[in-house]
């Protein structure tokens, strides 16, 4: 049935064939570039335009953007001389999008060749949809054994969870690595708001609107991700934030019963507030409590809880080989060693940085002061708040 | 003392009684040896100029060189007129006499330098390049050019400008070939670009699209909100006099403050092309072309001054220093001349068949060293150049030069092995003059070629200039 959906899709897509625009903001990007630029010209879907926002890089970006530009490879290139955050240089290139359709992507990111097709397929089943999320994995799994963690993370919470958040139609994020808009859907949301957590926001939005948003597990991109703990403690840092600052602040209305209440819309936002935040100040008084009333069991609670959790995440693991079948390479096939792991890692390890992060969120409204941002945008956007 | 003298013309104003007055066409009957300077009527400047243009286009040197004043009000009057002449004189000077004796004393360095000079020919000096370097001669100051509207060129050396019969392009010509010569001196004061068809100055540069090369090109300013992080257009923006964003419906307050510029982008109104970079293209005012940047001809716009060598040749002509001195006495012959006997002895070995004569081609890559480090002393050096070449060369030897770094001797009933041996002595000598007597870096270039029938000049000097390609 689903093959039989999908081809129907395809041929109105190549039947239509709508151009499509990929969107690549970004800074100091340019040595990532031109690997990109090759496999777009390698995609299936051959109807694209690529728009490349340089925003305010201090390298050779503008050298190698301009010269891709006169071969052909890149439609439009701009360079904004001034930096003004990923959000601004998304809006800049969405400004000069062409396409019907909009795919978003990290400079950092290269592309399955069938993905952009995959990717633009939902829009061809249900025309409810305005926003699809591209699967994203590892591209530099051998770097490291903290770039191995992180794929098997990436297995677990992309392309297992939020094929399973997608089918209850409860997805609250499209990855600003790869993700697929109706460009008028888009429009209407005047584009991407200051970020960081520019992409959960933009979901929302675009939920509130009363599209459908999904997850297509086959649309496969790879990305480079950090490959050491403390540059992955950074980005976490500014992910983990968001949900305070944009799910609990900026869109605290999904939450409240009001005309435009959705029940989905209400869980995609109450199922991540619940399970990463109320659960985790649970984990904690948790973890005070063994502390306080049973010293003397810790190692065999943690055991336990060891074992447990290494059972959930060989099934959760066996699901997404399930899921994903064909489309797994051999070496992401070989991380299943490193599964015993994965309990410290997102148990220990994660879960103290997202914890960090929420408390100077809801404190400090930490995600203001980010580097990340020019601190022109936002000392604006703190004083919005 | 010399007196001034009056160009008359109908609305001369008043000269002083006494004061002697003429025309310009009777100027050569007048004793211009007593004449101070010429006094011209500036009370029409375009008349007075045209007059100039005339005492100026003249051949005679005393005439040309005459220094001229203009008479009359400056008001109105185009700057590279006033300062064509040499000097102007009010006409509400009431001492007049004072005023012209005044003049009369600045002006006696000019024309004792005039005096000078040397007769070149009885017909006059006829050649433009040498009445300018005259003139900068007997002026002895340095020669700014000044921008102006006026003129093609764009830039007008006003002094030397009535030299030129016709009004434009030939000036900087001319003083690029004085100074390739090594008889003026240029400095340096900025760069221009002309159109590289006709030379004129008054290009347009315009902004054209990279693709269609269009120039109906949109311009648009892109703003970024910093609050929201919306980025449009300007006119996305624009509400009445104020800067309302679209997205967030805030006005914009200031500059860096709550947004900013992001960048500039053009639209083609004629492909819908989009880019940031466009391209550049001139078209000239004159000639209508258009043309790349690039490809446009960039001139350096020169201040002039004469060196010792130009100094020289004013004086005493422009034919080659060395030219001159190898004429007097080596018995060079003129490259005509030459032509002629080479024929002539190729005739004569045909016919007899008993005679070997050969053709020597000899290049010396100091003389242009020579002048520029040497200058007055070059003719030192030269005196003694052609005294190597005497030494090396019989009497029956014929011997020319051209282009004043080449050298071609015929030399007559002479076997290879000779004329090999009468080579060698000579450049050694040479080289010994140049290298260790003068610390000079010199190359001297030659090659041999037996005189026989079917042997062309022309020919020969061609491939020995490819064969020692610089």
């Amino acid at each position: 049935m689903r093959k039989k959906v999908y081809k129907l899709a395809r041929q109105k897509l190549f039947h239509e064939l709508p151009l499509v625009s990929v969107l690549v903001p970004g800074k100091n990007e340019g040595r990532h570039i031109t690997s990109l630029v090759d496999t777009l010209a390698q995609q299936t879907y051959k109807h694209i335009e690529l728009i490349v926002v340089d925003d305010g890089s201090d390298d050779d970006t503008p050298l190698i953007g301009r010269r891709l530009q006169k071969l052909g490879k890149i439609t439009l290139f701009i360079r904004n001389e001034i930096r003004g955050g990923k959000a601004s240089a998304a809006n800049t290139a969405l400004k000069f999008a062409r396409g019907k359709y909009i795919i978003h992507l990290d400079a950092d990111s290269h592309l399955k060749n069938n993905a952009v097709e995959t990717i633009l397929l939902p829009f061809f089943i249900n025309p409810d949809i305005g926003a699809v999320g591209g699967d994203v994995r590892v591209a530099n799994i051998d770097a490291g054994i903290v770039t191995r963690l992180q794929a098997i993370e990436y297995f677990k919470s992309i392309s297992t969870g939020r094929t399973v958040s997608s089918q209850l139609g409860i997805l609250r994020i499209i990855a600003g690595a790869h993700g697929a808009f109706r460009r008028d859907v888009l429009q209407r949301i005047y584009g991407w708001d200051v970020g960081p957590g520019l992409d959960g926001d933009v979901t929302l939005k675009i939920r509130k609107l009363g599209f459908k948003v999904i997850h297509e597990p086959f649309a496969i991109c790879y990305t480079n991700v950090p490959n050491s703990f403390l540059k992955l403690i950074r980005q976490r840092f500014r992910w983990d934030r968001s949900l305070i600052r944009f799910r609990v602040r900026k869109h605290r209305d999904i939450l409240l019963p009001s005309k435009n209440f959705s029940i989905k819309n209400f869980l995609a936002s109450a199922e991540n507030i619940f399970f990463n935040l109320i659960f985790d100040i649970k984990w904690w008084i948790y973890i005070i409590q063994i502390f306080i009333f049973a010293r003397d069991y810790i190692e065999v609670i943690f055991i336990i809880n060891l074992f447990i959790y290494s059972v959930v995440n060989f099934l959760e693991f066996a699901l997404a080989v399930a899921l994903l079948g064909k489309t797994l390479r051999p070496r992401e096939l070989l991380l299943i060693v490193w599964l015993p792991l994965i309990p410290l890692y997102t148990g220990f390890l994660l879960r103290s940085v997202r914890t960090f992060a929420y408390i100077m969120e809801i404190l400090f409204k930490a995600s203001f002061f980010d580097r990340w941002n020019p601190w022109k945008v936002s000392k604006i956007s703190k004083k919005d708040e | 003392m010399r007196e001034p003298l009056c160009i008359s013309s109908k609305r001369m104003l008043t000269c002083p009684p006494e004061m002697s007055v003429s025309t310009i066409q009777d100027l050569n009957l007048v004793d211009l040896e007593a004449v101070s300077f010429l006094i011209l009527d500036l009370s029409d400047w375009q008349v007075g100029y045209q007059q100039l243009r005339r005492v100026r286009s003249h051949v005679n040197p005393d005439i040309y060189l005459k220094p001229v004043l203009f008479r009359g009000s400056s008001e109105a009057v185009p700057r590279e007129v006033l300062q064509a002449s040499d000097g102007i004189i009010r006409p509400d000077e009431t001492e007049v006499e004072i005023e012209f004796s005044s003049w009369s004393a600045r002006l006696e360095a000019i024309n004792v330098r005039i005096d000078g000079l040397k007769k070149i020919s009885k017909d006059g000096d006829s050649n433009i390049a040498f009445k300018v370097l005259r003139l900068i001669e007997t002026r002895n100051k340095e020669f700014k050019p000044i921008p102006s509207a006026r003129k093609l060129s764009g830039h007008i050396y006003p002094s030397l400008q009535p030299l030129f019969p016709k009004q434009d392009i030939g000036v900087l010509e001319t003083l690029e070939f004085l100074e390739n010569q090594k008889l003026i001196t240029g400095q340096f004061v900025s760069r221009a670009y002309g159109c590289t068809h006709c030379g004129c100055a008054f290009l347009n540069f315009f902004e054209i699209c990279p693709d269609c090369n269009s120039s109906d090109l949109y311009t648009e300013e892109l703003i970024h909100h910093f609050r929201c992080a919306y980025v449009g257009g300007k006119s996305d923006y624009k509400q009445g006099q104020e800067l309302i964003c679209p997205k967030c419906d805030r006005a914009l307050k200031h500059i860096g403050v709550d947004y900013d510029k992001a960048s500039v982008v053009h639209h083609c109104n004629n492909c819908s092309n989009v880019f940031q970079e466009s391209g550049v293209m001139t078209s000239c005012y004159d000639c209508w072309r258009e043309t790349k940047p690039e490809n446009q001809l960039i001139r350096d716009i020169q201040t002039y001054n004469i060196t010792a060598l130009g100094q020289n040749a004013a004086r005493h002509g422009m034919d080659s220093l060395l030219q001159t001195i190898l004429e007097t006495k080596v018995y060079a012959i003129s490259f005509d001349a030459f032509k002629n006997f080479f024929r002539l002895e190729i005739a004569r070995i045909e016919r007899y068949k008993v005679s070997i004569s050969h053709l020597v081609i000899l290049r010396l890559d100091a003389i242009d060293q020579i002048y520029s480090t040497l200058g007055k002393r070059s003719r030192q050096v030269f005196d003694e150049l052609s005294e190597a070449f005497k030494a090396a060369l019989r009497t029956s030897d014929l011997f020319s030069v051209r282009d004043e770094t080449i050298f071609l001797v015929i030399l007559t009933e002479t076997p290879l092995d000779k004329a090999e041996l009468a080579m060698k002595r000579l450049e050694e000598r040479i080289i010994a003059l140049l290298t260790a007597n003068l610390k000079m870096e010199c190359r001297v270039e030659r090659e041999i070629y037996p005189i026989e029938a079917g042997i062309d000049l022309e020919n020969k000097i061609e491939l020995f200039l490819q064969t020692h390609a610089d």
